[in-house]
């Protein structure tokens, strides 16, 4: 079809008629939902803490997938804004991911109307001990907490602002789609799923939509990079760090949210890697593509060992009390320092490790593995902030707990492999009319010379 | 089917090249002839801001330190805060030199080798400020990790210690991987010369002959310093920011200060790389290898790090807030306060950092010269403010009120200032007029080889 791409994208296209997410995949992840559930109710009605711990888990699994399903709109407005080649053969599938967000705004409804009775601050809470006083210690300073951390406008917010954020991500999303869809419409004909139309509202003008589409989505990009620091840091500071009322750091809503798109970059290695055949895409996904996500994800590994070093160092070496309750509890006490110990293995020593190979950011499967090991460790970090400030027993020895947790979590990602995979089965898996899908002209001209030479 | 042409008139990869190798050579060697006037008018004048400040170094020397504004408990001044401002303006090269060589960037070409020579020069002269700020400036040699006759060693805990360490690296690694990127371009510079000259170019060379062997051994170690020196970039000004927030200082102890203070250096550096090659680009007529091309990307890295640093002065305000500690609400609230002492430091810091450089977005002003130049300015006016506002306010409003004061510099600290901005300004034109200060090996790389048939 296209004489500009270098590969032809019409077995791509035919692909799509009649795609469903393969079997094996569905059985996994509803088998997932199945575990999550069982472990969620688990720790409802077996932890004897009122539900602590599992709706602990709950906030785990519902950041965790945000974070991935945010950071692929990310990936994409990273090379809009760029105006990067190398990535756009993976832009489809990150920005696929986005699919999940209505679903991850309606778990946080579910959990701000049923789980915030795990923040110390809320007069109702299940926490041990009951709430604490938000009233300043100082009769010089000024009132805050009781202000800003109230049950209404807590909830209020994060609804407000997630949404927000959701809603600028599909503008950008639905400019990049249609002109894609359209083209692919008039190939499959009656075989093109039937919501397509909702948007490309029956047009057949594949340069007109495409035109627009561009300029809508390179429009959008300060407006949701901004937008992402801001909410993300919000999510970070409301729902983990208010987890310990009177523990603060600036810095933990960048930390946040650089490890969120982290996270969501390895969830972009493992499907492309995974999806590859099922997607058809195999003749675009080349090797150096493969290579520079894992490049991304070295630079990922040392950007977010060095943003919790710089983040915990000053924090450790000032020890000022109100500041080093947080680390002691998790880096000193013998009933998380493992679980730290592991973070920092999973997040920084083996992906940094194992990456600064150049081979294995070339071999599908041992990639995936990498891929999927940071995406086990992110669970693992979010859990080691959330657990220790509503969970006072020893987890080493708590098999509830651990079922509960990981169980969850589990649940989590089954749930967001059915919406995100059934997506993915009926989307072009490529930015299919995107001009930048294309070699640059001065890598075919480097091309050349060499073969010259 | 061509749905739209991938390299269009206004596509920012669009490339801006020469049309021979020997066009290439002949126009940046061209800077080697005789001085234009404008470039002898430039040293001059750096010559004599540099010598002003000297004499002002020397006044200090004679007469202690006494002749600064410094009193306590406001020991910290114009010398830490411009300490701070010129590393933070040795960032900006080696992000462009090495950070962009590694996501291969293609606009980095043309500004690269003169933003590697100008984090060089900067941090060449931010060294000269702990040096001043001793006072006793014969006694710097304690700097270095050496035992007294006691055998006592300086505080190897002390995040001053660690500046010292992570600034020389730097210094090193970027003087190093300056000189191995100029190898190949010294040899066109001394093919294309005689006598003495050539004999500085040739042992400066180092032999080059432009052999396979050659350029497959500069390739690898060209790659392996840039993915050295990229760290660095990190580390150096992460390092300096912790000379405030290991300190329980109020306004100064801020987990985010790192990655704040990186993106400071960063914006700084690139506002200052526009500032010094503009005029350059002008003065030996450039245009066709520094061009709007490169000072737009320049402006969009300034937006990206704007961004970040707003993001970084919101999280310190809101964070201060959320706190309820008295001490960290009141700095701030203090800092804020038009009437306050340094309220002008603060509200001249966020209109130069946060406001004026949105007039960037504007695709207009980001690719017009003189809207350029202006807004460069005033960046890298607010950059300096930034450290004056932190250091300086920090210090004069800390935990007891009976210690609040203010610090106003003297015109012998001011003497310095200009006088360092003279020695920096005169290193770079020096080494503009005697060294390709745009890459001639990476330029060629853009060239159509001479393939026969073609």
């Amino acid at each position: 079809m296209s004489s500009h791409h270098d590969t032809d994208v019409n077995p791509v296209i035919d692909a799509i008629a009649g795609r469903s997410l393969p079997g094996s995949a569905n059985v996994a992840s509803l088998a997932m939902i199945g575990i999550g559930v069982a472990a969620f109710a688990t720790g409802l009605f077996a932890m004897g803490d009122h539900g602590a711990v599992a709706w602990g888990a709950f906030l785990v699994g519902l950041l965790w997938t945000l974070a991935v399903s945010q950071g692929g709109i990310l990936f994409a407005i990273i090379q809009t804004g760029t105006w990067g080649r190398w990535g756009r053969p993976v832009k489809r599938i990150a920005e696929s991911f986005a699919f999940f967000l209505p679903v991850a705004w309606v778990l946080l409804l579910v959990f701000l109307v049923l789980g915030l009775k795990i923040y110390a601050w809320n007069p109702s809470t299940i926490i041990e001990g009951g709430a604490v006083s938000l009233e300043p210690h100082s009769a010089e300073a000024i009132r805050s907490k009781p202000i800003w951390l109230t049950p209404m406008f807590f909830m209020g917010r994060q609804l407000l602002g997630v949404g927000l954020l959701i809603a600028l991500d599909f503008v950008y999303l639905r400019a990049s789609l249609k002109p894609d869809l359209i083209l692919a419409a008039q190939r499959l004909g009656d075989k093109a799923p039937g919501w397509w139309k909702s948007i490309t509202g029956g047009s057949t003008d594949v340069t007109g939509a495409l035109k627009s589409g561009l300029a809508t989505q390179a429009r959008m990009v300060p407006f949701i990079a901004i937008a992402y620091a801001l909410i993300f840091s919000l999510v970070a500071f409301d729902l983990m760090m208010s987890l310990s009322p009177w523990w603060y750091s600036n810095m933990f809503g960048a930390w946040t949210f650089v490890s969120s798109f982290w996270l969501s970059l390895a969830t972009l290695g493992f499907v492309a890697m995974v999806g590859r055949d099922w997607l058809k895409i195999g003749p675009f996904l080349k090797t150096n593509v493969t290579h520079d996500i894992g490049k991304l994800m070295l630079a990922g590994s040392m950007f977010w060992a060095y943003t919790a070093f710089a983040q915990l160092l000053p924090i450790w070496y000032t020890d000022m009390p109100e500041e080093t309750d947080f680390l002691l509890v998790r880096a000193y006490l013998p009933e998380w320092a493992w679980l730290t110990q592991s973070v920092a293995i999973l997040c920084f020593l083996a992906p940094f490790t194992i990456l600064l190979s150049r081979g294995i950011k070339k071999m599908r499967w041992p990639f995936a593995g990498i891929c999927a090991l940071v995406m086990f460790g992110m669970f693992a970090e979010r859990t080691l902030i959330v657990q220790p400030s509503i969970f006072f027993g020893d987890p080493r020895t708590n098999f509830v707990w651990l079922f509960t947790t990981t169980g969850t979590w589990l649940g989590f990602v089954g749930l967001w492999i059915q919406v995100v995979g059934r997506a993915l089965a009926q989307l072009p898996p490529l930015v299919l009319t995107d001009p930048y899908l294309e070699t640059h002209p001065w890598d075919v001209h480097v091309h050349s010379a060499d073969a010259a030479h | 089917m061509a749905l739209v042409d991938p390299i269009d008139a206004n596509d920012p990869g669009r490339p801006n090249r020469p049309a021979t190798y020997g066009e290439t050579n002949r126009d940046i060697i061209r800077v080697l002839l005789k001085p234009t006037v404008g470039w002898a008018v430039a040293v001059v004048l750096a010559a004599i801001a540099m010598v002003y400040g000297g004499w002002c170094w020397y006044q200090q020397f004679t007469w202690g330190m006494g002749v600064s504004g410094y009193h306590p408990p406001i020991q910290w001044g114009v010398y830490i805060v411009t300490f701070v401002f010129w590393i933070g303006i040795g960032h900006a090269g080696t992000l462009i030199s090495a950070i962009l060589f590694l996501v291969r960037s293609r606009w980095r070409t043309g500004v690269y080798r003169a933003s590697e020579a100008m984090t060089v020069f900067a941090v060449m002269t931010a060294l000269l400020f702990p040096v001043l700020h001793l006072g006793r400036c014969w006694q710097a040699y304690w700097f270095f990790p050496y035992p007294n006759q006691r055998q006592l060693w300086m505080n190897f805990k002390s995040p001053l210690m660690w500046d010292v360490f992570a600034i020389s690296t730097y210094f090193t690694v970027s003087a190093v991987f300056f000189y191995v990127g100029l190898i190949p371009d010294i040899a066109v510079f001394r093919d294309h010369s005689r006598g003495l000259v050539r004999r500085v170019y040739g042992v400066l060379s180092v032999g080059w002959r432009g052999t396979h062997v050659q350029w497959h051994s500069y390739m690898g170690s060209y790659g392996f310093f840039a993915a050295f020196a990229a760290p660095l970039v990190l580390s150096v000004h992460s390092v300096v920011s912790w000379d405030f927030a290991m300190a329980p200082t109020p306004g100064w102890h801020s987990t985010i200060f790192p990655p704040y203070f990186v993106a400071g250096a960063i914006f700084s550096g690139c506002a200052m790389v526009i500032s010094l090659l503009m005029p350059m680009a002008y003065l030996f007529d450039w245009h066709k290898y520094v061009n709007t091309w490169h000072y737009e990307n320049l402006a969009k890295m300034c937006l990206l790090t704007s961004g970040i640093l707003t993001y970084a002065y919101g999280m310190e305000y809101f964070v201060g807030w959320y706190s309820q500690n008295p001490f960290e609400q009141s700095i701030f609230f203090w800092r804020a306060t038009p009437t306050a002492d340094y309220g002008w430091a603060f509200y001249l810091m966020v209109f130069c950092n946060c406001i004026a450089p949105i007039a960037w977005y504007s695709k207009k002003l980001r690719t017009n010269h003189v809207s350029l130049f202006i807004v460069a300015a005033i960046i890298n006016v607010g950059m300096w403010m930034e450290r004056f506002n932190i250091i300086v306010s920090s210090l004069a409003h800390n935990f007891d009120p009976a210690t609040w004061t203010t610090y106003a510099p003297t015109w012998i600290e001011w003497g310095v200032l200009i006088g360092s901005a003279g020695w920096f300004s005169f290193w770079f034109l020096l080494f503009s007029k005697t060294f390709p200060a745009i890459a001639i090996t990476e330029i060629k790389e853009m060239v159509a080889p001479p393939v026969r048939g073609h």
